[in-house]
């Protein structure tokens, strides 16, 4: 307790600082202070139930709402789709058609092809194929 | 609107989960814990902000992105730091001043979920709007494409069928035949080419005679007014409407008809050769579908007519010119128009095809993007939806428009239209990712037309100055001396506008056009390599 | 002593158990009363001081179990409360002087003296003094409720005894 670096006379001052008398707490500080502690230790009154009420309230609304917008960006790909032997004859095509152009045009075109076909596709009336003289194929 | 919300959410989303941080590392033993664990979570959202922000501004300065853009991320980022910077330095620690209350974990974290769920929401319903503006653009871009489509007519006899019967009859180009078969094929190269032509090789003779009949039905065909392609009779289906097999048929039909035509010439038989010339020129007419492809078809085989008409003029004058000064049809300045407009119908679908993820895996589209599997993910994400598409699908209409206007204008100030738009599309990469992608390259398809026109015109001049030294004995000393009797005008030249040229040379005549430099060679033929030089049809 | 993680009287308080909230009044109640009244002088102070520590203590305990020095914790506490309550009382406009009931019986004129300088020195003289004599708090522990490192409030608390030493004229003794 005592600072042992200390100088003489404040060695002294402190011993006799430490020797005073002093004041004790009275004998019903203590239950007084276990009791008031008590009483900030007791769980919160039911205001609380209505608190939870509404937590759950919000959080149905909050679902319902993801849930809602979620089913509106399904996707459910009705669209016809464009077959991909028909994205290679027209490639392929375009090559002969148009030998001229850079590989990179082709491509371009070729990307365009296949959009266009969504826009005005047209029937394929003959599936099977007979092997033409021009189809190498 | 829509976007500024889910800016603000998702910073208040952000901003909370660094709180959210702070409070639980609060609880930590003093020391690196404490404040280390809320400064990772700071680095790790506001690394990615930063370097999209740094992204966007490379971007802006180049006109791909706009100025909006650019702001918004860098605000949000700004917002982000300065927020993050006051909620941890105020962020209370716990177990140190009784005074001071700590942040409730509980209430942070719910705080955070639902900042969280509402800018996803948000995001999600600005995500169905825009797919649902996309069907629109598609319904636009499908209307657009059916006004443009060559009409049907039922009536009509239809050149078509018999072109089919022709490519049936003739032999096919080499690169249609299976190997074996290959040597059965024409003796010569698939482009024109005078010097190839020997009269004395029996075997391009046996060759030719065994086309006759094909040939036949090419004049017969070529003859007919009204042409359309139909879809079910067709062997090869292009996915379509378009009559691409056809342009391979109709491409290497009008090579073998200018072969024969040559040999005609050769024999003396002049109006039979002056038959065939009029029936490329004819095949060229029945191309008219408004696709790039076509065009490019068309005026090559009205090249290759010129060519043959070149040499057929000088072998052997027919007597009969008549079948060579058919209407020749809407010129290629008008074509080109059409195309573009088409190429936007299109490019409008291909946005849309691509923005929803249609286009996924195709190989078309890996090869054209640098960032491939990636890239499409981007592409078809609800953040490039929502934020960057209305820029990219702006820039592409603006652009394609510009196209169409320039083309439209008379030609000095349409080339120069084009050299300036060109440049603009370079240094802007477009204008957006989709638009770059998307966007032709206007400048060459310009001058395939402008060669077109050109080479039509020197046809017309070239068959009524023969008509004229027909009747008068001697060329003409000037164009307009071939006016009226012969033209209602002198055509004028598609590159400068000026009407076409006249140079006396070699006891002959050159025709000419200035040609892709615009400048006047004085009837220099055109360099291909160098573009220098001019467009010319020689008389003799 | 002073609560580690795992403390069994820290997670007994963090947990609200009334026995705990006892055995740690056992442990500092007599100190921090004595600290209450040196630095408020009044006893029904001195008394409100503790108790509004306690309920503080209870009402925070969710965040106790980070707490490390339990010791400097409480009297840091009471230092607030001390605060308070002292300008409450400037309010009210009561004497700052130390009153009769303060005092126990018997003293000498220079325990009389003693209060009486201790009593004149700077707050922040005598609250260093107070906690280490009347709280018996280590260095350590005054550095953490005074937010300053122990080397300076060990020198502190030396000028402070040097300054009482003065104001009580030079000499230790009477």
């Amino acid at each position: 307790m005592t600072d042992p670096d200390l100088p003489a006379d404040l060695a002294e001052l402190e011993r006799r600082l430490a020797d005073r008398p002093r004041v004790g707490p009275s004998a019903g500080l203590g239950p007084r202070v276990l009791d008031a502690a008590r009483v900030a230790l007791r769980p919160r009154p039911a205001a609380a139930s209505w608190g939870s009420w509404a937590a759950l309230a919000a959080a149905v609304l909050v679902g319902i709402n993801l849930s809602m917008s979620v089913a509106a960006n399904a996707d459910w790909r009705l669209t016809a789709d464009v077959e991909p032997e028909q994205i290679d004859a027209t490639t392929d095509q375009l090559r002969a058609a148009a030998p001229e152009l850079s590989e990179r045009e082709l491509r371009r075109q070729a990307l365009l092809y296949r959009a266009g076909a969504g826009l005005t596709p047209t029937v394929d009336l003959n599936p099977y194929r007979e092997p033409d003289r021009w189809d190498v194929r | 609107m829509g976007r500024a919300l889910v800016l603000i959410e998702s910073l208040t989303a952000a901003l909370l989960l660094v709180a959210l941080v702070a409070a639980w590392a609060a609880h930590r033993p003093r020391g690196l814990a404490r404040w280390g664990w809320p400064v990772l979570v700071v680095l790790v959202v506001a690394i990615p902000a930063a370097l999209t922000v740094y992204g966007l501004w490379f971007l802006n300065r180049m006109g791909t992105v706009s100025l909006t853009s650019l702001t918004a991320a860098a605000g949000w980022t700004l917002a982000f730091l300065l927020g993050s910077f006051v909620v941890v330095s105020s962020a209370p620690r716990a177990g140190g001043d009784p005074e001071s209350r700590p942040w409730s974990i509980r209430s942070l974290g719910v705080a955070f979920a639902a900042a969280a769920i509402l800018t996803i929401i948000t995001m999600s319903n600005l995500d169905v709007a825009v797919k649902g503006q996309l069907a629109a653009v598609r319904v636009e871009a499908g209307a657009r494409a059916m006004a443009l489509a060559t009409p049907r007519s039922t009536g009509e006899p239809n050149a078509a069928t018999i072109y089919r019967r022709a490519f049936a009859a003739l032999a096919p180009p080499p690169e249609q035949l299976p190997a074996h078969l290959r040597d059965q094929a024409t003796p010569w190269p698939k482009h024109y080419d005078r010097a190839a032509y020997d009269p004395a090789n029996r075997e391009q003779k046996q060759f030719l005679e065994g086309q006759q009949r094909g040939l036949t039905l090419l004049r017969e065909a070529a003859a007919i007014p009204y042409c359309a392609f139909d879809r079910d009779w067709s062997g090869d289906t292009a996915p379509v409407d378009v009559p691409l097999p056809e342009l391979a048929g109709l491409r290497h039909g009008a090579v073998l008809l200018a072969y024969d035509a040559l040999a005609r010439a050769s024999r003396g038989d002049g109006d039979g050769a002056a038959a065939n010339v009029a029936a490329i020129f004819g095949l060229a007419r029945h191309i008219r579908y408004p696709l790039l492809i076509d065009l490019l078809a068309a005026v090559k085989i009205e090249r290759i007519g010129a060519q043959a008409l070149e040499d057929v003029l000088a072998l052997a004058p027919p007597k009969d010119l008549t079948p060579l000064a058919a209407d020749t049809g809407e010129p290629f300045r008008e074509f080109l128009r059409r195309t573009f407009a088409m190429e936007e119908a299109w490019g409008l679908a291909a946005i849309v095809m691509i923005a929803t993820g249609q286009a996924r895996g195709s190989p078309e589209l890996q090869e054209q993007t640098p960032m491939d599997a990636f890239g499409e993910a981007l592409l078809d994400s609800p953040v490039y939806r929502v934020f960057f598409l209305e820029g990219d699908l702006a820039a592409y209409r603006r652009h394609l428009r510009t196209m169409r206007e320039n083309a439209a204008r008379p030609t000095p100030a349409a080339l120069d239209g084009f050299d300036e738009h060109e440049k603009v599309i370079r240094a802007t990469r477009g204008g957006g990712v989709l638009a770059g992608l998307l966007i032709p390259a206007a400048y060459k398809i310009l001058y395939v037309a402008l060669d077109g026109d050109a080479t039509r015109g020197l046809v017309r001049l070239a068959v009524a100055a023969t008509a004229y030294k027909a009747k008068h004995g001697k060329h003409p000393e000037k164009l307009s001396d071939l006016v009226p009797e012969f033209l209602p005008e002198v055509p004028p030249d598609p590159y400068d506008g000026r009407p076409l040229r006249l140079k006396r040379s070699d006891g002959g005549l050159v025709l000419y056009s200035v040609g892709r430099d615009r400048k006047d060679d004085s009837g220099r033929a055109m360099d291909e390599e160098k573009w220098e030089g001019d467009l010319v049809f020689r008389l003799k | 002593m002073d609560g580690p993680p795992g403390d069994p009287l820290l997670s007994g308080l963090a947990a609200g158990r009334d026995e705990a909230f006892a055995t740690l009044y056992d442990r500092d109640g007599a100190a921090l009363f004595r600290v209450a009244v040196a630095l408020l002088g009044c006893r029904a102070d001195a008394e409100d001081a503790v108790q509004e520590v306690f309920v503080g203590l209870a009402q925070a305990r969710a965040s106790l179990a980070a707490v490390e020095n339990l010791r400097a914790y409480l009297f840091t506490a009471l230092r607030h409360a001390a605060a308070k309550t002292a300008a409450r009382r400037r309010a009210d406009r009561r004497r700052p002087f130390p009153d009769a009931l303060a005092a126990p019986e018997p003293r000498t004129p220079s325990d009389e003296r003693l209060e009486r300088a201790l009593a004149a020195l700077p707050a922040n003289r005598r609250e260093v003094i107070v906690l280490k004599i009347d709280g018996g708090l280590t260095f350590r522990d005054i550095a953490a409720v005074l937010g300053v490192s122990p080397n300076t409030a060990a020198s502190r608390y030396r000028y402070a005894l040097a300054e009482l030493r003065d104001a009580l004229g030079g000499t230790a003794d009477d």
